[in-house]
């Protein structure tokens, strides 16, 4: 058993010392940042609802277990969810499987070590997202280190079921789908859930929490939104052990304590018993492979004939064949209603706040657009390898694979930053002024950000197929994200300028100096155009000199 | 196209030397199996001609046109199988060879006779309309082999080309290798099959350490040997040269 931790310790030793230093650094200053993101706005919100004194004690209890049942719902998603997929991963897939099996270690020890490695992969993330929210709570509401550990306690055997719920749905499934086909299909049910699990949390309307003027309704919106169905569940078990303690109700806790105990025992019997019947049935039936189905091949250009059309073809046919990739439109189509919602939910007491928003609304919609490259355009050259060697080798002229990937990912960038501004300017009625500002900035930030994305993908050495997770925290993923912030950042504030020399003149009832405007709009057209100039040169530069080893 | 040439090519990864003035000359049907010990130069050599990279010092002439590694028309002469099989794993494997006539912009109407040639000689009809992520090692590497032969190449480059293959289609593939070069083609073979090299080369060279230290045919070799089998020369320069370098 030593020899599995210690294969898995040497490889992750390994692995951070062949990295670089700066990759870490910035991962590192990455990780701080999202999680402090999430202390600020943990703290706000506890903080709120704790220091409202229009509000009785059990009602702040009542409120706070909501928005901790709330969050513990969707950590409790996302970690079956994630465990489900790496017990397929893990325990199905996994290169390393047929070496372990053929040498002398007990298959029981495999297994259990296997079911550890579930839990590290699976939880990590979750346990690291939820530090905000738990010692946010515990600083407003259960500050005595005792309650905390009882609560970590709670929350450790939360984690436990959790993972141990989806490792046990990751046995059955196989039973009746191959993996190997089972694995897309879970892909996008994934996403689709996750995707649920944003608008319905939006849908929930978090921010009436704290309003003081719709108590009475808020009330009854927490009544129905506490059904009696959800006491059957582990998130509710934990929020109220945690409440419980907060209030001294220990007996309460213990209950609570004893569900998670039975159900985390009832898991790892039934584990046992597949561990003992079915897992190498299971595994052997993996091994007979998978063929059948398609009849018939189609290669007929459609949308654009010649070189073009050839590339168009193949990058259609492979992006709609890999559900892993097309289903993660699914998330943007939740982003976008959550976006759509916020906007028509944004307090407007006056004009200015109102076009305050609307600005700001072009710095989200970059945002995202910047989200989305890093996804899409930043992986899709290097997740093509080592396949690409074969047009590289080919009379294909090489630029124009490089152009046409430009435009497949210009254009859905550019559609999706338009319709994302014109969703905000449809449902805000903006000032003609705001409305010409925001297409200003977007037709020249969307080009650059997107390519950006090109120039650091091409920085990455080596043709060796990677997955978009692996390229997204490379060192150049991250160098991409970082960049593109600072030029989200800097552009925006360039560009409040004259929208407050407009602004400043309208309503002090002066003259509006449209040259002055006119120029620091040029400005920007300029400066874009040079910095879009600079990156474009060198970005043909790397691909025209990019080496395939 | 006659005679296919480099002259002292050189290549340097991180100032590690890949290859060390690298001489080659071949004629039209020759049949060249490039072979040596792993790191000694046989995968740079392929993948520089194929024009995957690039190279410090040294030239490469195509008749007597120097070749440039992004020039296309002299690129059309060229086809290369990879010692990695990979292909696009969302697309059949009819739709790969589509693909792949697009890029050498074979004309349609020649395609389906070419295609049904290939799946049938190389007995993979069967995955014809099949993704090619469901495809084993050796299916893909037929693919591989079908796409290269497929665009009617000056110059056919193959790094390991039988790897995976079974036996029974890889003396199909050494029949249709001869009848290749008997048409004309230069083949560049890297392999560390030896008696595939023996059986199908018309000239063999053995590369160490980035430089092509022996070469000639196998009458050639196994005369400078007196009469040794390739395997037994083969072991004999190399232990030499690892020798010599150890002095």
């Amino acid at each position: 058993m030593k020899i599995l931790l210690k294969v898995k310790f040497k490889s992750l030793v390994n692995t951070i010392k062949n990295s670089s230093s700066r990759k870490y650094i910035l991962f590192l200053l990455f990780g701080i940042l999202i999680f402090a993101l999430l202390s600020v706005i943990s703290v706000k919100v506890f903080g709120y609802i704790y220091n409202q004194s229009d509000f009785t004690l059990p009602l702040k209890y009542f409120l706070a277990e909501k928005l901790l049942t709330m969050v513990f719902l969707t950590m409790y998603t996302m970690l079956i969810l994630s465990s489900l997929i790496s017990t397929l991963n893990i325990f199905f897939l996994s290169k390393d499987l047929n070496l372990l099996f053929s040498s002398p270690i007990p298959p029981g020890k495999i297994f259990f070590w296997k079911g550890i490695e579930v839990l590290i992969n699976s939880s990590a993330m979750v346990v690291f997202f939820s530090l905000p929210v738990l010692f946010s709570y515990f600083y407003y509401f259960s500050p005595s280190s005792g309650n905390i550990i009882l609560s970590i306690l709670s929350f450790l055997l939360f984690i436990i079921s959790g993972v141990l719920l989806g490792i046990t749905t990751g046995f059955i499934i196989p039973g009746f789908i191959s993996v190997k086909r089972l694995q897309p299909a879970l892909s996008v049910t994934s996403i689709l859930l996750i995707s649920f699990v944003v608008i319905f949390i939006r849908m929930l309307q978090p921010e009436k929490f704290g309003n003081p003027d719709i108590i009475d309704n808020v009330l009854e919106y927490i009544g129905s939104f506490s059904t009696p169905f959800f006491k059957h569940f582990p998130f509710h078990w934990l929020s109220n052990s945690m409440i419980s303690i907060s209030k001294g109700g220990y007996s309460d806790y213990l209950n609570f304590g004893i569900y998670f105990l039975i159900l985390i025992s009832v898991f790892i019997l039934i584990l046992w018993y597949f561990q003992k019947r079915f897992y190498f049935k299971l595994f052997d039936k993996l091994k007979r492979g998978i063929s059948g189905g398609r009849k018939t091949s189609t290669w007929k250009k459609r949308l654009i004939k010649g070189d073009y059309g050839t590339l168009l073809n193949k990058e259609l046919k492979s992006f709609l064949r890999t559900p892993e990739q097309w289903s993660q439109l699914l998330v943007i189509g939740a982003i976008i209603v959550v976006f759509i919602m916020n906007m028509k939910v944004i307090p407007l007491p006056s004009p200015q706040i109102k076009n305050f928003i609307a600005y700001m609304n072009i710095g989200m919609a970059a945002f995202i657009v910047t989200g989305l490259n890093s996804r899409f355009t930043f992986t899709s050259i290097p997740m093509e390898n080592p396949g690409i060697v074969h047009i590289l080798a080919s009379p294909f002229d090489r630029r124009k694979i490089l152009k046409f990937k430009l435009i497949f990912y210009m254009i859905p960038m550019m559609a999706l930053a338009f319709f994302l501004f014109f969703t905000g300017e449809i449902t805000l009625k903006l000032d003609r002024i705001a409305r010409i500002s925001g297409i200003i900035y977007l037709v020249p930030a969307v080009f650059f950000i997107t390519l950006m994305a090109f120039f650091f993908s091409l920085r990455i050495k080596g043709s060796k197929a990677l997955s978009p997770q692996h390229l997204i925290v490379s060192r150049e993923g991250i160098s991409f994200m970082l960049w593109s912030m600072i030029y989200i950042g800097l552009s925006i504030m360039y560009m409040i300028r004259p929208l407050y020399i407009y602004f400043f003149h309208k309503f002090t009832g002066k003259e509006i100096p449209y040259g002055e405007i006119t120029l620091w709009i040029a400005g920007f057209f300029l400066i874009n155009f040079l910095i879009i100039s600079y990156f474009y040169r060198n970005m043909r530069k790397e691909w025209r000199e990019k080496e395939f080893l | 196209m006659k005679t296919f040439e480099i002259r002292g090519l050189k290549k340097e990864f991180n100032s590690r030397p890949a290859l060390n003035g690298l001489d080659l000359k071949l004629e039209r049907g020759d049949i060249y199996g490039l072979l040596g010990p792993n790191g000694a130069g046989k995968t740079t050599t392929i993948k520089i001609i194929a024009g995957l990279l690039g190279y410090d010092t040294g030239k490469l002439f195509i008749d007597k046109n120097e070749f440039e590694r992004n020039n296309l028309s002299l690129k059309k002469l060229i086809s290369y199988v990879p010692d990695d099989p990979f292909i696009y794993p969302k697309l059949t494997g009819e739709e790969h060879l589509h693909f792949f006539a697009d890029l050498y912009k074979i004309p349609e109407e020649k395609r389906a006779e070419k295609f049904d040639f290939f799946f049938k000689y190389f007995e993979f009809e069967l995955y014809r309309h099949e993704l090619t992520e469901t495809y084993s090692a050796g299916t893909r590497q037929k693919l591989l082999i079908s796409q290269a032969i497929l665009v009617e190449p000056e110059i056919l480059l193959l790094d390991e080309p039988l790897v995976s293959i079974d036996p029974v289609v890889g003396r199909k593939f050494k029949i249709l290798l001869k009848e290749l070069a008997g048409k004309g083609t230069i083949i560049i073979f890297a392999t560390h099959i030896l008696p595939l090299a023996q059986e199908v080369s018309t000239k063999i060279g053995i590369i160490i350490n980035g430089k092509i230290e022996v070469e000639g045919s196998m009458e050639e070799l196994q005369k400078s040997s007196k009469g040794k089998n390739l395997e037994d020369f083969y072991f004999e320069k190399v232990m030499e040269h690892e020798n010599s370098f150890k002095s």
